[in-house]
């Protein structure tokens, strides 16, 4: 499969094609054997691995089909279903809950990077720890692994390395003498202000994010962001909302999730 | 008790064990499906499929849980929640599928996609963990500028070649594990 088919799947997909390119693409189903192929797994792919679809089987072999269709007819398993009901009808004296209403556009947001880690749909009733754990998400913090590989970058890595084994104090301790030297990377003041933070030493993390804040770097207005989440975590919402809402202003880093966890507090 | 337990009990029908289940499992997943566009109602339906589909299963190919049960039979009524909500939009695009199925036969297609789900999953879980990242942000449709602006990766070109690749080991994954060719479309 060449990149350019792949484009065009994804654009399909996406329904990014016009008109005449749809019918092109559709044509192109039909004749084309292998890119039907291509098409119909990307397609199933990208309904299975995002948590706001679903990947029906239209056509598919009918042979386990048959099968399991069989086996939900038959007595035993409507036997099964009686017994389950019942079950339910017990437990089900207890009071009916009321419907808490559902956020729409959160799960969108929360997928970032996470969604197969996380349920799909959070609650919409977490304590500011859980909103900094759920904003931070610890496990899908940019990677250095891509660095190719030098004794600079080998240090990255290897503080990633410890910080994803939650060896939060060697973790630190790396990404420290890292930064006594190497004053260019804002992924390692990120890393190293979220290892202090994890050891509970909060202001030693502003203090990071102060120095990477005040930087020449170009991704120095990142440090907004983890500091509004120190601050939330910390229960200093006033803080962490006028950071939120200068990080909305100015189009920073996160500006979307800033908004949305904005609304929350 | 390990999950297998729970599977065994479920297939004999073990009127015990199946309450003991549903008071400790269906207040989470009742919870999760009122906050998400449902009612109790639904919850119960949901709760009722997913043992059934969890007994069919294990019946069938003896099924064994990793994890515990509690976590599998959560994630079971998770897809089968995403499930409904989808299928109006299903319905709509499927034009051809006009009459009204079976519940057998809709429980089990619910099972062939749940497999399928799993297998993609699990594959997903043996290739890199920043192709992981990558291509989960990709399936979640973010655009390829988002995508840049919420790694280090500097260009959006750098970003494709790289959906590219990890698309590859994954989909290579895939197309290899025997489980597919019965759970693919054709």
């Amino acid at each position: 499969m060449k990149l350019e088919d792949d484009i065009l799947i994804e654009k399909f997909l996406r329904n990014e094609l016009s008109k005449d390119e749809k019918k092109a693409f559709l044509e192109r189903l039909e004749s084309d054997a292998d890119f039907r192929q291509h098409y119909l797994l990307e397609k199933q792919l990208s309904e299975s691995l995002n948590e706001e679809s679903w990947s029906f089987a239209d056509q598919i072999d009918d042979k386990e089909l048959n099968e399991y269709e069989a086996l939900f007819k038959s007595d035993e398993i409507q036997d099964l279903k009686a017994v389950i009901k019942k079950a339910s009808q017990k437990t089900n004296k207890v009071g009916r809950g009321k419907v808490i209403s559902f956020i729409s556009g959160f799960a969108a947001a929360v997928l970032i990077g996470f969604f197969l880690l996380k349920p799909m749909f959070e609650p919409n009733l977490l304590d500011a720890n859980g909103l900094y754990t759920e904003y931070a998400s610890l496990e899908n913090l940019p990677s250095f692994v891509e660095r190719g590989s030098n004794d600079s970058s080998d240090n990255l890595n290897e503080g990633e390395k410890l910080f994803k084994e939650k060896k939060f104090k060697e973790s630190l301790v790396v990404f420290t003498e890292y930064l006594k030297s190497n004053k260019e990377v804002s992924g390692a003041y990120i890393y190293a202000a979220l290892a202090e933070t994890e050891l509970k030493n909060d202001d030693n993390a502003i203090g990071i994010l102060n120095e990477l804040e005040s930087s020449d770097l170009i991704d120095a207005e990142k440090a907004y962001w983890y500091k509004a989440l120190i601050y939330l975590k910390n229960d200093k919402i006033d803080e962490s909302k006028e950071l939120l809402e200068k990080i909305i202003k100015n189009k920073f880093y996160k500006h979307k999730e800033a908004k949305e966890l904005l609304e929350k507090l | 008790m390990d999950g297998n337990f729970y599977l065994d009990a479920l297939v004999k029908g073990d009127s015990r064990v199946i309450s003991k289940v549903y008071d400790t499992n269906f207040k989470q997943v009742k919870r999760f499906i009122l906050q998400n566009k449902g009612n109790t109602e639904d919850a119960e339906d949901i709760f009722q499929k997913a043992l059934l589909q969890i007994a069919v299963r294990h019946k069938k190919e003896g099924i064994s849980i990793k994890s515990t049960f509690e976590g599998f039979l959560f994630t079971v009524c998770k897809n089968l929640w995403r499930r409904e909500l989808n299928s109006h939009k299903s319905r709509v695009t499927n034009s051809e599928v006009v009459e009204q199925v079976s519940e057998a036969y809709d429980s089990a297609r619910a099972i062939i996609e749940q497999k399928r789900q799993e297998l993609f999953v699990e594959m997903l879980d043996r290739i890199s963990e920043n192709c992981k990242m990558i291509l989960s942000m990709f399936f979640a449709k973010l655009s390829y500028a988002e995508i840049v602006a919420s790694t280090d990766y500097t260009s959006e070109t750098v970003v494709r070649q790289r959906v590219f690749k990890c698309k590859k080991k994954l989909t290579d994954l895939i197309k290899d594990d025997q489980r597919f060719n019965s759970l693919r479309e054709l």
